[in-house]
């Protein structure tokens, strides 16, 4: 499936490598260097064969005009164009190459564009307006979820007609499965805007929600379009148990107890760690609840094999699931937390996350037929995350810029820097173990003396310009790219809430949920 | 249009609340949403859109120099609030362009590029090494030698032999990377004159002269830009010291055809164009003036260079290729000066407007940069804060650093930082280098003036490494998708024109 360009990667990697090799041996061993000519026209035609075979490949692929059966939502949090890129170098890295010729997943796609991610009152945005508009078609409010602008946020009495359904809702409606993956807590705000309504994003449990209105994760145990989602996997779980059994919630409610009492024909299967999801019989399940930890999920960098599943094994573990429905079915996977490395200043954790999240991608991709299903990759919005020049060719990512001449690269008071940073947050620190730790010790304004410093290490944590007791989300547009039927659609400069509408051509979801209403 | 959306959405909320049914799947209040509606509408046009594979008569390739997708959304949001709008609904002339692509920008021996590296990607079709120019990846940067093996064939010579016209047009010097590697060898991009080339390279050409000596078909029809300096003798205020006044050797060496050489917007308006078979226009000494700072009596506009350079190539009835690169947004992020990077990224959009109306649908039309900058849109600023204003939150509250001070939306991560200055853009590399913050409260950020604050103290602003965007509309646009090499632009370019570009 996955295009020939993996392919074709291979080929420019090869000759990229050898490129590299030359650049640093040819001197010393020029007498035993074939013919230089010879030698010039291979390489040259490396890349031209490379690009002439790609848009060839390009030009026979025609648009899959077939109905989509099954469609996946993957958004990676907070994975901005920049994000994409350093995190292809680096995973590239990881195997030894040079990186910047390496494909993430997504990259062997046929179609990307390009997406406004503005809220209707934001313009840098949050995620709960973004997956809003993701999921309903319609921009809204920073903060507020499944509900229109013409609400007020944190005002529960604004909701009332200003309700917005969603795809999720709309794939129940239709009588498909759906499942909802993240690393995140499964109540935080991109998950939630799959299934739940509120003006608040930070209503997770009943300690936190206003004015009546139910809280989120409350939300998702009670969701009763269709036959109810089939499967939620993620973390958060002390938002579904009461406080008394560590959890959050001040009713003493206990909602996977609930859910599994409420089972009633069906074999519903609630799990809490990663032995607990391997033992699930997926063939027999009818629904599944997982929530492996209490807040958000461990990052990549830090899961502890033995009691977290990676996204990649939720993900695999949600298809098989959903697969058995002979109607289709609809998942949103969401990678939480490359936004929550950005936030905290380490590069690190954004990036393995990242590359965790194309692991993910993969696996879904070499799981389903593309002929009938349709696989978004998106983001909701960037962060202020900068490659900046002039790193050599192959030069660590996550390094200190060496040349092209092999020097390291200065600022104008002799001190080396990094590839990567951040234009504000919490900014430098070295700590033993990184991430949200950062937050732990103050916020560093500026420039530090890096020459002693491993800028690659998991505890390092980049520069910052502004001092902010967060790195803040960014404005410009980030990527959509698609595979599988009507992926065409994507294509040009959409404003995000478009994404609802491409998954709605391309499945018919409202007129499938209509005439199942008949 | 975000008024009209906004109006649209509040007037449904009260009709719609009103009724609070459900009108099958989803409420009334979805369906008529305004967002809503916008995108249900471009998803049935874009559903019935069909590709088109006839061969592109002609082709205009727009590169707007370092305008990376940071710098997309910037000006876009600019030129909306110049139209009195919040901005971030706007879209620029190209942004509602069908097809696009993002393209890996990389060099073969640099993560984060250059120009000369890429514009070679995009002419050839040959990803090479950064600061060479039209010779592939073994070529090494600043050595004279293995020219002939290492020489690539461009997408402007392909369009020259296969008998069509074709054209340049730049606000920086015609001799810069970017224009230069439409139709130069050169194993350096700085050797723009003879007094830039080494004493030992004799077997290379200064651009300029390869400009004028250009030979393949009946040679290029239109170049205009900045960089007179490189083409005239030092005696007449240019650099050359071969004492050879190339603009005179063009004109001289008109034959039968009729050349017109022109310096300032006045002879270009006065410039018969009907009757010329060629136009040279160098307009300034070197790069030509900022938009912000170009003065309409002297200089024309890089749309009023792009609609005239097609007045001249359209009369060839084998079609054409054109060039046409937005120089300065480089350099007035180089500068640390958004304002400047943005009015060009503006004036650039408009341009490619001139293009789509004065073209038909023989035309493929592609815009793209060469690579991005380290410039960023912060959070978190209210819907329609000015872009380069300091950040006011949705509560209309300014936002401040941990220290108190606020902070603009816009900001670069390195180069030469802050300064307030009478005039902005390349005066900023006469006063000293400052590292990160400053008290920016008495300050206007969106003076023309201002340049923002950076975090690594560096000579000039660097590029950045990230992906960026391709735009395309016309014959064989579609061939754009995905995620691409740099130098797969080429070969949209040969395959939709039929150029006939092989390898080596």
């Amino acid at each position: 499936m996955n295009y020939k360009k993996t392919l074709l990667a291979a080929i420019i990697s090869g000759s990229a490598l050898m490129t590299g090799c030359s650049d640093n041996s040819s001197d010393s061993s020029s007498n035993s260097s074939p013919d230089p000519i010879a030698t010039a026209a291979a390489e040259n035609n490396a890349w031209f064969n490379q690009g002439a075979e790609a848009v060839a490949k390009a030009a026979a692929t025609t648009p899959n005009l077939n109905r989509a059966k099954n469609v996946i939502l993957f958004v990676g949090d907070g994975m901005g164009i920049s994000t994409t890129t350093a995190a292809r170098i680096f995973e590239g890295q990881t195997r030894g190459e040079s990186g910047e010729e390496n494909n993430l997943a997504w990259d062997t796609f046929p179609y990307a564009a390009l997406a406004k991610t503005y809220n209707t009152d934001q313009q840098t945005p949050d995620s709960a307006g973004t997956m809003t508009a993701m999921m309903t078609g319609v921009k809204t409010d920073a903060g507020v979820i499944g509900v229109d602008e013409d609400v007020e946020r944190s005002d529960c009495a604004s909701v009332a007609g200003n309700e917005l359904v969603s795809a999720v809702s709309l794939a129940e409606m239709a009588g498909k499965a759906t499942g909802v993956v993240s690393t995140a807590r499964l109540t935080h705000a991109t998950p939630a805007a799959t299934y739940a309504i509120g003006p608040e994003r930070d209503w997770e449990d009943d300690t936190k929600a206003q004015g009546g209105c139910e809280d989120i994760a409350s939300q998702l145990i009670s969701f009763d379009e269709g036959d109810g989602i089939d499967v939620a996997l993620g973390g958060g779980r002390r938002h579904f148990i009461p406080d008394s059994d560590g959890g959050r919630r001040a009713d003493n409610r206990n909602l996977p107890n609930e859910w599994l009492a409420a089972a009633g024909d069906e074999t519903r299967a609630y799990v809490t760690d990663k032995a607990g999801l391997t033992a699930v019989n997926l063939n027999t399940t009818d629904k599944l609840l997982g929530l492996f930890t209490s807040s958000h999920m461990s990052y990549e960098a830090d899961r502890d094999d033995t009691e977290e599943p990676s996204l990649t094994e939720m993900t695999e573990a949600a298809i098989d699931l959903l697969s058995k429905d002979e109607d289709g079915f609809m998942l949103v996977v969401e990678s939480g937390r490359i936004d929550h490395g950005h936030h905290a200043g380490n590069a690190y954790r954004a990036l393995t996350d990242a590359v965790e999240f194309s692991n993910a991608v993969k696996a879904a991709a070499a799981k389903v037929d593309l002929e009938e299903t349709l696989i978004i990759v998106t983001a909701d919005h960037s962060h202020v995350f900068t490659i900046a020049g002039y790193p050599k060719r192959g030069n660590p990512i996550l390094g200190k810029v060496v040349d092209k001449n092999n020097n390291q690269s200065e600022d104008a008071n002799g001190m080396p820097y990094t590839t990567v940073g951040y234009m504000n947050g919490r900014g430098f620190a070295m700590l033993e173990t990184g991430g949200d730790t950062r937050y732990n010790t103050p916020a560093v304004s500026g420039r530090q003396d890096l020459t002693e410093i491993d800028t690659t290490d998991q505890g390092y944590h980049q520069e910052a310009l502004v001092p902010r007791s967060s790195e803040t989300h960014a404005g410009e547009d980030v990527g959509i790219y698609a595979t599988g039927p009507w992926a065409h659609l994507v294509q040009g400069t959409l404003e995000q809430n478009v994404i609802f509408h491409i998954i709605n051509q391309a499945t018919g979801l409202i007129d499938l949920a209509e005439a199942n209403d008949q | 249009m975000n008024l009209k959306l906004r109006s649209l959405a509040a007037a449904c909320a009260l009709a719609c609340a009103s009724t609070g049914v459900l009108a099958g799947a989803l409420p009334e209040s979805q369906l008529n949403n305004a967002w809503y509606q916008q995108g249900e509408q471009l998803i049935e046009q874009k559903s019935l859109q069909t590709r088109n594979i006839s061969t592109a008569k002609n082709v205009i390739l727009f590169v707007g120099d370092g305008m990376g997708i940071s710098t997309l959304t910037a000006a876009r949001i600019l030129e909306g609030q110049l139209q009195g709008n919040s901005g971030e609904e706007h879209f620029l002339s190209f942004e509602t362009f069908p097809h696009t692509a993002l393209v890996k920008t990389y060099n073969t021996d640099q993560q984060t590029p250059d120009s000369a590296g890429t514009m070679t990607a995009m002419m050839t079709g040959v990803k090479n090494r950064a600061g060479v120019i039209g010779l592939g990846p073994m070529a090494k940067q600043g050595e004279c030698k293995d020219i002939e093996s290492n020489a690539l064939t461009s997408a402007l010579t392909l369009a020259e032999r296969k008998g069509k016209a074709t054209g340049i047009v730049s606000t920086a010097r015609i001799t810069h990377a970017t224009p230069a590697a439409t139709y130069a060898i050169a194993p350096h991009r700085d050797w723009e004159d003879d007094s830039k080339l080494p004493e030992d390279a004799t077997d290379c050409t200064d651009i300029a002269s390869q400009l004028i000596n250009y030979s393949e078909g009946d040679g290029i029809e239109v170049a205009l830009g900045g960089g007179r300096r490189h083409f005239i003798t030092t005696d007449q205020g240019g650099r050359r010291t071969d004492g050879v006044d190339l603009t005179q050797q063009w004109l001289n060496a008109a034959g039968t055809e009729t050349r017109t050489y022109v310096t300032n917007k006045t002879e270009l308006s006065n410039a018969d164009i009907a009757n010329s078979d060629k136009l040279l226009g160098l307009f300034t000494s070197s790069h030509m003036s900022y938009e912000a700072d170009r003065d309409d009596n002297e200089e024309p506009s890089l749309a009023e260079m792009t609609e005239t350079a097609l007045e001249v190539l359209k009369k060839d009835q084998d079609g054409f290729f054109l060039m046409v690169e937005g120089g300065r947004i480089d350099h007035g992020h180089h500068a640390g000066n958004a304002y400047r990077a943005l009015t060009d990224a503006h004036a650039f959009a408009e341009a490619v407007q001139t293009a789509v109306d004065n073209t038909n649908g023989e035309t493929l039309i592609i815009v793209t940069a060469d690579h991005s900058h380290v410039f960023t849109i912060a959070g978190y600023p209210k819907r329609g804060n000015p872009i380069l204003g300091k950040v006011v939150q949705t509560d209309d509250t300014e936002a401040t650093d941990t220290n108190g001070l606020p902070y603009t939306t816009v900001g670069y991560m390195n180069g030469r930082g802050f300064a307030d200055l009478e005039t902005g853009g390349d005066t900023r590399y006469d006063s000293a280098i400052v590292e990160g913050r400053v008290d920016l409260t008495n300050i206007n950020t969106e003076g023309q003036g201002f340049h923002q604050e950076t975090l690594i103290p560096r000579s000039s602003e660097t590029h950045a490494g990230e992906d960026i965007s391709v735009h395309a509309i016309g014959p064989g646009a579609h061939l754009f998708s995905g995620v691409i090499e740099q130098n797969e632009v080429f070969h949209v370019i040969n395959d939709a024109a039929d150029l006939g570009g092989t390898a080596y």
